[in-house]
């Protein structure tokens, strides 16, 4: 992480996991969230997030941005990274939500314009 | 004739009184008449009556003299021809020949033909009787040899079985001797065999003993090996914390580098500092490697000993296990050998009697085979009997066959009537041919039909294969050649009626037979012999 | 500042550390030499969560210092044959980047070697990407890498 740059605290997130990745969307996007079998449905920025357990609501996250080297081996779209209880997580960026949480079949256009390689 | 001679002689005798009377009645009137008157009166006409009745009494003689005459010739007659009559049957009679001695007898005058027919008829029966009598005593003979040839064959075998089980007997006795030495031998062998028995379950107790031992040590091998298993796993167990901290030493070192490097001149010792702690964390991985490797050897040893000690621990076992069988298996050897040392003494003892028992029965055949000897010996001599009796039965036979009997067992009469058939088939001799054909297949003691003319010097003959056999028919025979000569044709002209010959061998069969033989006339000339060969060996079937 | 002493063959310098310092680590089979003054930490190998649809590259994100740290598979990005499953697995946090842009990111590799000096004159250039060269280190080969093209696309 770029020392140059300062964490920055955000409001309460809601905190997620699917396919082993914890996730965290902040609480103000999150549009709504409903149970769907075994799975949760998250709306966050319009789109329908899939997601396999909601881990809980934390009131603060710091929050990194992106690094380059990461945008550069991972081109999907993120708010930034955060740890919480020593584990790292992804917070969604709700105006661009990233393909690792979509729904099969409800894919949008995405934006790629940072992140690729 | 004694009537007639006595009625002629009273005629006679009568007539010569009547005669007489009228004589002496004549002369007593003319005397009287002369005394009286001289002249012939009332008795003269008395004469006269009495001279025609004299005249009437003599031609009542002489018709009596007349009959007494023919009735004289004729009974001279009837008995000259009773006596021709009666010579004739008396000679067939002589012959044997009751047939015509019958019909001659019929010629006989009143009583005597009856009388003599009956005779005949008698004599006929008897001879049939004879005949038959002969035929059983010939079938009992051969019945009785039957018998007698049964009983030798089955005395012949039972003494050949004895004299086979006599020498099993022997067989079995020199077996049961042998038996008994062997058993003796093996009473001796079970009992050293019982004596190693024992030493051996001795032994492999021992060795029982000392395998229990050696499985309780590996046993205590296997314990103390896995209990160095554990510490060699807790051995492994600190070499990894000590890994663990050498690595983080290590590590350690090498940030402390970085730091060093960081702290640029500030840090230069600092980094000889993390250089040497690099070192010692080096040395102390390699010291951990070192005794990781002596470990593993150590290990692998544990476990290689742990598992020399599992299998030495299964091998002690199965050998315990065979040991155990082993012992038991001599315990039961050792008792069977026990067992056996009774059962070769109780053999040895059980074939001492058994030879003792075949001892007696060998004995007992000797003499059931002296009696078998004389039971067949005499049974032999039972079979002279019976061909004796057989012999005797031909001879009266061949007695009886000499008779010429009304009879189909009548050889005689055979041949009479077969001569008959030839003669009414003369002139065709083809025809008699045939005829001798169809005869000679109807007696099956017929062994050859022949008809001889001797003054052609041809002869038809035939004869019956199923006596025959396949044997050819001389040339001389089939030619008649010296069938002139031959017994049964001099003697059949001779005697004019069928005759029987003596027995004699045949040319064909090379076997006894005898000939009978019948001549034929024809308008009282001879024309031939008619013959048929009897072989003795069916003569019962006669 | 002390002045930087000639270095003397390839040799490690005893009691020293100059530029041509690196941090000597396995990487499948190649050996690959850090610049010291890049490498941030020596750390056990970190707890990564793999990020879906990355690169093969990018083994996933790990948590350093509080902070979230992306970890690259050092064997994959100098293009190592793969080599004997490790028995200390380290994660090297380096800086990334050019001077003025570092990022920090963490390499996951087999093992962590020692500090060697490698002479940089003596490094030859290589094919490019990640991999600045190739150098002998006594008488071994190591790939020198170019720790600044690991950074975020300008």
């Amino acid at each position: 992480m770029s020392p140059a740059l300062h964490p920055v605290a955000q409001r309460g997130y809601l905190l997620v996991r699917r396919d082993g990745v914890l996730w965290g969307v902040e609480n103000g996007a999150v549009e709504g969230l409903s149970r769907h079998g075994a799975q949760f449905r998250l709306a966050v920025g319009g789109a329908e997030l899939g997601v396999d357990e909601v881990v809980g609501v934390v009131a603060e996250l710091a929050v990194w941005p992106l690094t380059g080297a990461l945008r550069r081996f991972w081109p999907d779209t993120a708010g930034g990274l955060a740890v919480h209880a020593e584990a790292p997580l992804v917070i969604v960026d709700p105006q661009r939500p990233p393909r690792a949480l979509r729904i099969a079949g409800s894919e949008g256009e995405m934006s790629d314009g940072e992140g690729r390689h | 004739m004694a009537k007639d001679a006595t009625e002629s002689k009273n005629t006679s005798l009568t007539g010569l009184a009547i005669a007489f009377g009228v004589a002496l009645s004549g002369v007593l009137l003319l005397l009287l008449n002369q005394g009286m008157n001289g002249a012939p009166g009332w008795s003269y006409n008395l004469f006269l009556l009495l001279a025609g009745v004299l005249l009437w009494g003599y031609s009542y003689v002489y018709r009596g003299q007349q009959l007494l005459h023919s009735r004289v010739a004729h009974g001279e007659r009837v008995n000259t021809e009773a006596e021709k009559a009666l010579v004739l049957a008396l000679d067939r009679l002589r012959a044997g020949d009751l047939v015509n001695c019958a019909e001659r007898s019929r010629e006989l005058p009143g009583r005597l033909s009856g009388t003599f027919s009956h005779a005949t008829s008698a004599l006929d029966v008897l001879a049939q009787q004879i005949q038959a009598s002969s035929v059983e005593v010939a079938s009992a003979a051969n019945a009785v040899n039957e018998i007698a040839s049964e009983l030798a064959s089955g005395s012949s075998e039972q003494a050949a079985s004895v004299v086979e089980i006599t020498a099993a007997m022997e067989e079995l006795a020199r077996t049961a001797s042998q038996i008994a030495e062997n058993a003796a031998t093996q009473a001796e062998l079970a009992q050293r065999a019982e004596e190693s028995g024992n030493i051996g379950k001795a032994a492999v107790e021992e060795a029982v003993q000392g395998i229990e031992e050696a499985r309780k040590r590996i046993q205590g091998i296997a314990s103390r090996a896995e209990i160095l298993g554990t510490r060699s796993k807790e051995i492994y167990r600190v070499l990894d914390l000590i890994t663990d901290i050498a690595q983080e030493t290590h590590i350690l070192s090498l940030n402390a580098a970085i730091e060093a490097a960081a702290a640029k001149d500030h840090g230069r010792r600092f980094s000889v500092v993390a250089e040497e702690v690099r070192r010692l964390a080096q040395r102390s991985q390699e010291s951990v490697d070192s005794v990781r490797n002596l470990l593993d050897e150590f290990a692998s040893s544990i476990r290689a000993t742990v598992v020399a000690t599992e299998e030495g621990s299964k091998e002690a076992t199965r050998v315990l296990e065979r040991a155990r069988f082993a012992a038991d298996a001599i315990e039961s050897l050792r008792d069977a050998s026990g067992d056996s040392a009774r059962v070769a003494r109780e053999i040895s003892l059980a074939t001492q009697q058994q030879n003792a028992a075949s001892d007696e029965v060998v004995l007992t055949l000797k003499e059931v085979s002296h009696v078998v000897q004389r039971m067949a010996d005499g049974l032999k001599q039972f079979s002279d009997t019976a061909d004796r009796l057989n012999q005797l039965g031909l001879i009266i036979q061949m007695l009886a066959q000499s008779f010429h009997l009304a009879s189909p067992h009548s050889l005689k009469h055979l041949a009479e009537s077969w001569a008959s058939d030839v003669r009414r088939r003369l002139g065709n001799w083809e025809a008699i041919e045939r005829l001798l054909e169809d005869l000679v297949n109807q007696q099956p003691y017929v062994e050859c039909l022949y008809f001889y003319d001797g003054k052609a010097g041809q002869v038809a003959l035939t004869v019956n294969r199923q006596i025959i056999g396949d044997r050819e028919i001389p040339l001389a025979v089939r030619a008649g050649e010296g069938f002139n000569e031959r017994p049964w044709y001099k003697a059949a002209v001779q005697e004019k009626y069928p005759i029987l010959t003596a027995k004699f061998v045949s040319l064909l069969s090379e076997q006894p037979i005898f000939t009978a033989a019948a001549p034929i006339y024809e308008k009282g000339e001879l024309v031939g012999v008619l013959g048929l060969d009897v072989n003795l060996d069916s003569w019962s079937k006669i | 500042m002390t002045t930087a002493e000639p270095l003397v063959g390839t040799g490690r310098r005893r009691g020293g550390l100059s530029a041509g310092s690196h941090l000597l680590v396995q990487a499948g089979e190649y050996v690959c030499a850090l610049p010291l003054r890049s490498v941030r930490r020596v750390l056990r190998a970190l707890t990564v969560h793999p990020l879906p649809g990355a690169t093969d590259e990018l083994k996933g994100l790990a948590e350093f210092g509080g902070e979230p740290l992306p970890v690259l598979e050092l064997s994959r990005l100098i293009g190592a044959p793969p080599g004997a499953k490790p028995a200390h697995p380290v994660t090297i946090v380096v800086w990334v980047g050019p001077q003025d842009a570092r990022e920090l990111v963490g390499l996951a590799a087999d093992a962590a070697l020692e500090v060697s000096e490698v002479q940089l004159t003596s490094v030859v250039a290589g094919e490019g990407g990640f991999v600045l060269g190739e150098a002998l280190v006594d008488g071994a080969v190591v790939r020198v890498v170019n720790l600044e093209a690991l950074g975020g696309d300008r």
